[in-house]
């Protein structure tokens, strides 16, 4: 079968190149006769030609500038032979060109035919050969890219995190606290200076051993040991520890211990950050001192003006007029203001001990709720608010720290008589729910913008500006009361919406004497 | 019969007001303005209750109840703790060393009454 292409003859013997035009296109085959090497050059740039046939007449100089075009163009070369027999001498002169056949100008063109579908196939599969070749230089040269790549990204992720774990030990080394690590055995991995201080033990001994194995302050290391265990359970693990400095002085460590994850985000061990507190728990300990003592000062002629004024109020030393009664009764509930002013300041001594909630005891409803608005009493009624209050659970029992938990209601009152207008409504209420007592403020006051709602319980948080705002206060209160009832195990939730007023509520459970039998034992 | 209240409280002025208070409900009350009179005070008389201050000169109200505690002519008789000043853990502390009640001041003089009214007679 005849394989379709197009030619180029090359000869200067116009007869015989015309002769093979002829054989060829009887055979369907079209061919173009050129004569020169630069017509070569302008068909073969133009992909107008597969095949180019060099007669024997060309000069050699000719015939090797068109080897070059041929093969530039990545056509086939095919050589013509003038005589009857192909000699050894033309195998030669087509071999030096790197022709693909050799042809005979009078032969049949069947043989003809075949030496150039030949030619051509082996030219295709040349192309295809230097085709992959170029697929697979391609490929090697783009791997050869990305390697480069993925080696400088490499060599820059290697130069940062050198650069970062330099910093990191530079923090470390540096730091004022102290930094231990241990894996998830319990053997120190890493210990900084501040660390080797305060536990009194070297690094290079110390590196490798079992945390409770370490020579140096016994105290901290066993505190230190004994948080590696309980962080099992636990996020964090925080205590204060008291190490003996010398004879005569005490150093408080705070010692804050948590896990380290590895990137898989598997538990690799613990990190403990020691923290000389010593000179913080001084102060506290005077702070508190002092207050306590401002409290007592305070409370003790408080305690004559409140009795006396209370008697006389009641009748009890004899009957007074209806003036000295008014008299009275103002001085009694002058006392209540100051008595809650007193608890006030005490509470702000206290607000960075979060040790709210620990003097629990049983009592009562009836007992908590007794007296619990007597100091808004006077000042409601001069701005003509009404104070109401509700309870239907007397009885009801609690497991509570009475005085804290009477400073986060008053609190909650406290707050809602400030933000609600005079003339407005405060109403309290103590109410029985299924399984616990409901606690609930609600005022028809301005009200807290949705964004605030949480925010209000922060440390100092005021809605309103600093310097322009109508209401007094430190913004604690909300924050200390928040602090107690967490620390009952319930929450304060808020509900309110702008120009509307305010709702807060918290629950707490009744008391169950099995769920506490021990603690009750010993507060009974 | 007549119940007896001892008040063992340095204050002057908290004394005359309890006193005031309790008389008016009917009771007999004592005192003491240190913890060493309390105590040969509480011996002597054998009181119903004692109220107990805690900040005092001398001998400090806990060691006071220490010592009424360890006493076996004293150590039944109720002790509440009668106190002005914070005191950590205050309800634990005096329940663990034998009192009967924590009792802060200032007080409503009608709360104070109930209180002593509870545990008047709880002797021991």
């Amino acid at each position: 079968m005849a394989t379709t292409f197009n030619s180029l003859i090359v000869d200067t013997d116009e007869r015989a190149a015309a002769g093979l035009a002829a054989a060829l296109l009887e055979h369907g085959l079209a061919a173009k006769v050129v004569d020169t090497v630069d017509l070569v050059a302008q068909v073969l740039a133009g992909r107008a030609a597969d095949v180019v046939m060099l007669g024997a007449g060309l000069p050699a100089l000719e015939q090797a500038a068109i080897q070059r075009l041929v093969q530039k163009h990545e056509a086939v070369l095919l050589v013509g032979v003038s005589g009857a027999e192909c000699t050894v001498a033309d195998l030669e002169r087509a071999l030096r060109l790197g022709a693909a056949a050799v042809f005979r100008a009078g032969a049949d063109l069947a043989v003809r035919d075949a030496a150039l579908t030949a030619a051509l196939e082996r030219r295709r599969a040349t192309m295809q050969v230097q085709e992959e070749l170029r697929r697979v230089k391609f490929q090697s040269e783009e791997l050869r890219r990305r390697c480069a790549q993925q080696a400088e990204r490499f060599q820059e992720s290697q130069e940062t995190f050198f650069l970062d774990l330099s910093r990191m030990m530079t923090i470390i080394t540096n730091i004022m606290d102290g930094i231990v690590f241990a894996d998830r055995g319990g053997n120190v991995t890493l210990l900084n200076p501040v660390a080797e201080d305060l536990l009194g033990a070297k690094s290079f001994v110390a590196i490798g051993k079992p945390l409770l194995a370490l020579q140096g302050r016994r105290e901290l290391v066993a505190a230190l040991a004994a948080d590696h265990e309980r962080l099992a359970g636990q996020k964090e693990v925080v205590q204060t520890v008291e190490v003996h400095h010398s004879e005569q002085d005490l150093l408080y460590i705070k010692c804050i211990t948590s896990r380290v994850l590895d990137y898989r985000g598997q538990p690799a061990g613990t990190l403990s950050v020691l923290k000389d507190v010593t000179a913080e728990f001084k102060t506290d300990q005077l702070k508190n001192q002092y207050l306590s003592i401002v409290a007592h000062e305070l409370r003790t002629p408080l305690t004559g003006i409140k009795t006396f004024s209370t008697m006389m109020s009641k009748g009890t030393l004899g009957t007074l007029t209806e003036r000295q009664q008014r008299v009275c009764e103002s001085i009694r509930e002058q006392s209540l203001r100051l008595e809650h002013q007193i608890d006030k300041l005490i509470n702000l001594g206290n607000l960075e001990s979060a040790d709210y909630g620990q003097d629990r005891e049983v009592i009562t409803v009836a007992d908590f709720a007794a007296g619990l608005l007597a100091p808004f009493e006077q000042s409601t009624r001069d701005r003509r608010i009404e104070l109401t209050f509700h309870e239907d659970s007397t009885e009801h029992r609690l497991f509570a720290d009475r005085a804290d938990l009477r400073r986060a209601c008053q609190a909650l009152v406290e707050n809602a008589v400030k933000f609600t207008p005079d003339g407005g409504h405060v109403a309290v209420r103590i109410e029985a729910t299924e399984d616990g007592v409901r606690f609930g403020v609600r005022d028809d006051g301005i009200g807290i913008d949705p964004r605030y709602q949480r925010r209000i319980f922060e440390k100092f948080f005021q809605v309103e500006d600093p310097l322009t705002r109508h209401h007094g206060g430190a913004g604690l209160g909300l924050f200390v009361a928040r602090g107690i009832v967490e620390a009952h195990g319930s929450r304060i939730e808020v509900s309110s919406q702008l120009g509307q007023g305010a709702d807060f509520t918290f629950a707490l459970p009744v008391y169950r004497p099995a769920a506490t039998a021990s603690t009750v034992e010993v507060s009974a | 019969m007549e119940r007896t209240v001892l008040i063992i409280e340095d204050e002057k002025l908290i004394i005359v007001s309890t006193q005031m208070v309790l008389e008016a409900a009917g009771f007999r009350v004592e005192s003491a303005t240190n913890g060493e009179d309390g105590i040969a005070k509480a011996r002597s008389q054998s009181p119903d209750l004692i109220l107990l201050d805690i900040m005092m000169p001398g001998i400090d109200g806990w060691e006071t109840l220490t010592r009424l505690k360890r006493d076996a002519a004293t150590a039944g008789i109720p002790v509440v703790i009668f106190t002005a000043r914070e005191h950590a853990r205050g309800h634990q502390k005096s329940s663990e060393m034998g009192a009967a009640d924590y009792f802060r001041k200032p007080f409503e003089p009608d709360e104070l009454i109930e209180l002593v009214e509870k545990h008047v007679g709880q002797r021991t």
